[in-house]
Order: structure tokens, then sequence, then C-alpha cells
């Protein structure tokens, strides 16, 4: 059972909620302006890190909220959680451990 | 003719009273029963505007629940948590229109009022083992301290979107959208079949 924390309703098990992708994208302000190739990058293009990523969640079959969490695409552990419009929590990169 | 404004419930034709499942020797671990003709509302509002505040606690006699997952009683009427911004009003109040003209009249158009009573099942659930079917379709923390009377919390029960309300330590109500009604009285009825379950006279209110 995985758990995130829903910035409203606190700890929630992972199937009440849906991904949505990577956070902090902005709409480019003025489309008609930009190339094609400008708006396929916003369309997109995405990080895809392997590692600490900043990204999107609804709380879905819950109170139907958006807000952001930080998570470690290679351990799938969740690093914070924080609601939409409000600054992204530093994350220092943990030390991995090699044998 | 046919009154085609009279409310019928979802579970019409597969409502039947009696006492089915396991044998329980006369007391049953579930009892289900369905609610009928309750209004149901839903406001939106900023819970920062003292106005509407204000506006809420004149229309339904209670404070606005701020704390997620809390509801307010005042009498027949409960103002029960949805989001941040959004809750629900129950009232027992069978005259259709009635509980949203009240809210309407008092709110102003900053806030969202609609009558949602025709949306939505009122499922209730009690006796000794209710917790435990509850526990066996949804992915909360049931546990008797932390899910207390006065609790609600909407979730997941087997791919339907409900609304629990713990209303007493072993009585709870299911709110579920009208067209899942069937399917989620067909998964309570398998649940609590191994307890043995009453099925009571539907409730009016
Ligand atoms: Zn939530």
């Amino acid at each position: 059972m995985l758990l995130i924390q829903c910035p409203f309703c606190g700890e929630r098990d992972l199937t009440e909620f849906s991904h949505g992708g990577e956070a902090h994208i902005t709409r480019p302000a003025n489309p008609d302006k930009i190339s094609d190739e400008e708006w396929g990058d916003y369309i997109f293009f995405r990080t895809n890190p392997k590692g600490i990523q900043y990204e999107r969640w609804i709380h879905s079959h819950g109170c139907r909220r958006w807000f952001n969490a930080v998570r470690d695409t290679v351990s799938d552990e969740f690093l914070g959680f924080y609601k939409s419009g409000e600054q992204p929590p530093k994350i220092k990169r943990r030390k991995v451990l090699r044998k | 003719m046919v009154d085609i404004t009279e409310r019928r419930s979802a579970l019409e034709s597969h409502y039947t009273a009696g006492t089915f499942g396991a044998e329980c020797n006369g007391h049953p671990g579930v009892m289900l029963a369905v609610r009928r003709n309750l209004s149901i509302v839903h406001v939106a509002g900023k819970p920062d505007d003292q106005t509407f505040i204000n506006a809420i606690k004149s229309a339904c006699g209670c404070d606005i629940p701020f704390e997620p997952g809390s509801v307010s009683v005042a009498g027949s009427l409960s103002l029960i948590w949805l989001a941040a911004d959004r809750w629900m009003a129950v009232s027992a109040e069978p005259d259709p229109g009635i509980l949203e003209a009240t809210l309407r009249r008092a709110c102003d158009d900053t806030v969202a009022v609609i009558d949602a009573s025709h949306a939505s099942t009122v499922l209730r659930l009690s006796g000794p083992q209710a917790r435990t079917v509850l526990m066996k379709g949804a992915p909360l923390d049931f546990h008797a301290r932390t899910f207390t009377p006065g609790r609600v919390a909407t979730t997941m029960i087997s791919q339907c979107t409900v609304t629990l309300v713990c209303i007493d330590q072993d009585t709870f109500d299911l709110y579920v959208f009208r067209s899942f009604a069937q399917h989620m009285w067909e998964w309570l009825r398998d649940a609590s079949e191994e307890f043995g379950y009453e099925v009571s006279d539907i409730l009016s209110g």
C-alpha cells in the first residue's frame, strides 16, 4: 500500500489518486508568436528524470483537488507534498549507498 | 395517470426486506437500508469570506465544518465537508427545493448552491460487523479511534467513488452516485453475506 499525502485530506491510498505528469510547466504566453517546435516542446517534451521529479497529482476519488508532489522515480518514494501555487520544497539528493 | 414527479429509488426493483446470508440466529452482523427522500444540496464558497460563513450559519443553524473530514449537525440537517471549499448539506426535508431555496436566499452570488438530491443514493450500513464490511472495500483507515462519529471521507469501494459518513461507532451512511447504486448494493450484500445480514424497511429520511 503506497500512501500519498493529500495537502487537504491527509494520508490516503494511491488508488484514490491520479497522476498528472511533470509540474511547473508554463503555457507559453503568446502561442501565435512562437514556432511549431517551441509549441511542440511545451505540449510533448518532458524532463523524464531518473531520480527526483516534481509532479502533479489529483485526489480524484477524494476531494478532487490538484496538488504537487516530489517523487524519486527510481524508488517511487515520495519526498514532499505541496499545494498548487506554493513554492516547491528544496530536496537534497540523498547519497546512494554502494557496496 | 402516473405521477412522474414522484421520487423513485434507484434500488426499487432490487430491494427486498428480510434476513439473508449466513445463519445468525436472529443476530445479524450487518443491517442494510436505503435512506429515501433526503434533500442534498452542494455548496461551494470561499472559506475566508465572513459573509459566506454567516450566511451558512443562518441557513443551516450550524457552523461550516472547516476541518477536513468533519461534519456539523443541527437537528436533522448535516453539513458535510467534501473539499477545502465544498460542502454537502443533507436534510430529511422531503419537500424538493426547500433546502436549496433556503441556502440560495441566504447566500450571495459568489456562492454556488446546487440541488443534487437526485444525484445520489444514500445507503445506511449498521451493526457490529458494519465497520468490517467497509474495511473489505475501501482503502481507508477504519480504526475505531480514527474514523469516529462525525467524520467523513470520500474514497473508493469496488471502483466507485463513495462518500462515507460515520454516524456512530457501528453506523455509517454511504453516498453513491445513483447510477452506481445497484452495483454498490450488490457489493454490500455480497460483503455482508458471511456475517448474516438484515435488509431493513426503506428509511424515509
Ligand atoms: Zn484530498
